[in-house]
């Protein structure tokens, strides 16, 4: 809760400090900024299948073109997974009989591009690509034990979205996207193996 | 003035990203159940075990009795509940073809040993490549119990904490040749923890599930 309140509020604040104050101004010329709350869902991965809402998107460009931008972005995801009570015969022959909850944390970053349409209207779509490095931690919670592994991927994801800018002199408004991801990130904990993390989602968010 | 705006902008982010960053799932529910880890010498030959001896105790961990001159010693646990938990293990035992000695005089021909603990209060700390637990741990079964050996030593990785409310069954190779400068090899161990329900007939219910879950789990003990 604590949590939650703190994220809001600097969402809130992020919101209130970067909106300009007067028509057509942008915090940086000819550059865009998005922060987003971020849903996540992954695809064939039987470790952490649960849809998740703890994610957050942060990213921002240049307007190399009326149409094309070029910039950076980072954001990071946690979905989660159960396992009833069962006993895993681990790889050293031990073996252990318990219920465990899973988490996949995602923290990808890098090269944000996109191709935007219809700039100077109030609905501004984009279909874009991002390309980069992912740190992932797959993680087992079991008793009152932690056990994790983590690791460095490859990390793509193509998008498409919409930047909503309700006042034509004013650029501050709503994005919302679509976005699939895919990660070269792998790991092996106790008996779970994960080969690479797909995953789609949505996002929401301020532009500006 | 835009450019201060936008700093504390990106710092405001930079908050959002930092408290909101790393999510842990709840584990409330994972507390309530027991865990059981069994480890055990993959070059042991549990076949050639024939009999084996257990002490009629529980040895408690964090506690401390007091001799007449007021000098701590070690406590141990041996009420009905005790001697049922052990009993357990000697049904387990029995029904994989083992024989156990009760005479305490036969202890020195047994082929291996049983010593099981409680951990009451304390937390202790256990690595493969430092096992400092029972050198910190004073009264943890003495190796002299046994027989002229050095101390003990996992031939495998264990790698685990004790934590209070957990039972510790270790079975110990009585055939390995005793020396001053020889480790006594543990050949099985298992642990089960999360025995805090605060409710003491749940709790040695739990354990015997435990102890008898642990022998499930161990398919290579059987003579």
């Amino acid at each position: 809760m604590k949590r939650s309140i703190l994220i809001l509020t600097a969402l809130c604040a992020v919101a209130a400090l970067c909106r300009p104050q007067r028509a057509e101004a942008q915090v940086l010329p000819n550059a865009y900024f998005n922060i987003d709350w971020q849903i996540g869902i992954p695809v064939s991965n039987d470790f952490a299948d649960k849809a998740s809402g703890w994610g957050a998107n942060l990213e921002g460009g240049y307007f190399l073109t009326e149409a094309i931008t070029i910039g950076g972005f980072l954001n990071y995801q946690t979905n989660f997974g159960e396992v009833g009570r069962q006993t895993l015969v681990l790889p050293s022959g031990n073996a252990l009989t318990t219920s465990q909850k899973h988490s996949v944390f995602q923290l990808p970053f890098g090269v944000a591009a996109r191709y935007n349409w219809l700039q100077g209207a109030i609905c501004r779509p984009y279909a874009g690509l991002k390309v980069g490095a992912s740190w992932a931690e797959f993680a087992s919670y079991y008793s009152i034990y932690k056990q994790s592994t983590d690791n460095w991927g490859f990390y793509l994801s193509p998008e498409v979205g919409v930047s909503i800018f309700p006042r034509r002199d004013l650029r501050f408004g709503i994005h919302a996207a679509f976005y699939y991801a895919y990660a070269t990130n792998s790991g092996d904990l106790l008996t779970y193996s994960i080969d690479n993390l797909n995953s789609f989602g949505f996002r929401i968010g301020v532009s500006f | 003035m835009k450019i201060k705006r936008f700093l504390c902008a990106v710092a405001a982010a930079g908050v959002l990203l930092t408290v909101g960053c790393q999510k842990d799932p709840s584990t409330s529910s994972l507390h309530d159940e027991y865990l059981v880890y069994t480890a055990h010498d993959a070059e042991a030959d549990f076949s050639e075990v024939g009999t084996y001896y257990i002490p009629d105790s529980i040895l408690l961990i964090g506690t401390y009795a007091l001799d007449p001159n007021g000098q701590k010693i070690a406590k141990y646990w041996t009420d009905k509940d005790a001697v049922a938990l052990i009993n357990t293990i000697a049904r387990e035992m029995e029904g994989r073809g083992y024989v156990r000695l009760t005479d305490y005089d036969l202890k020195d021909t047994a082929d291996a040993g049983f010593q099981v603990s409680y951990v009451e209060e304390a937390s202790y700390f256990i690595g493969y490549n430092d096992p400092y637990w029972w050198g910190y741990y004073p009264y943890y079964w003495a190796p002299g119990y046994w027989g002229p050996w050095a101390g003990w030593y996992y031939p495998y990785t264990v790698y685990y904490g004790y934590t209070t409310g957990s039972l510790l069954v270790e079975m110990l190779d009585l055939n390995s040749t005793p020396g001053a400068d020889r480790k006594l090899p543990v050949i099985w161990s298992c642990y089960i923890s999360g025995l805090l329900h605060g409710n003491r007939s749940i709790d040695i219910k739990e354990a015997s599930d435990g102890i008898v879950q642990a022998f499930v789990q161990s398919p290579y003990l059987k003579k």
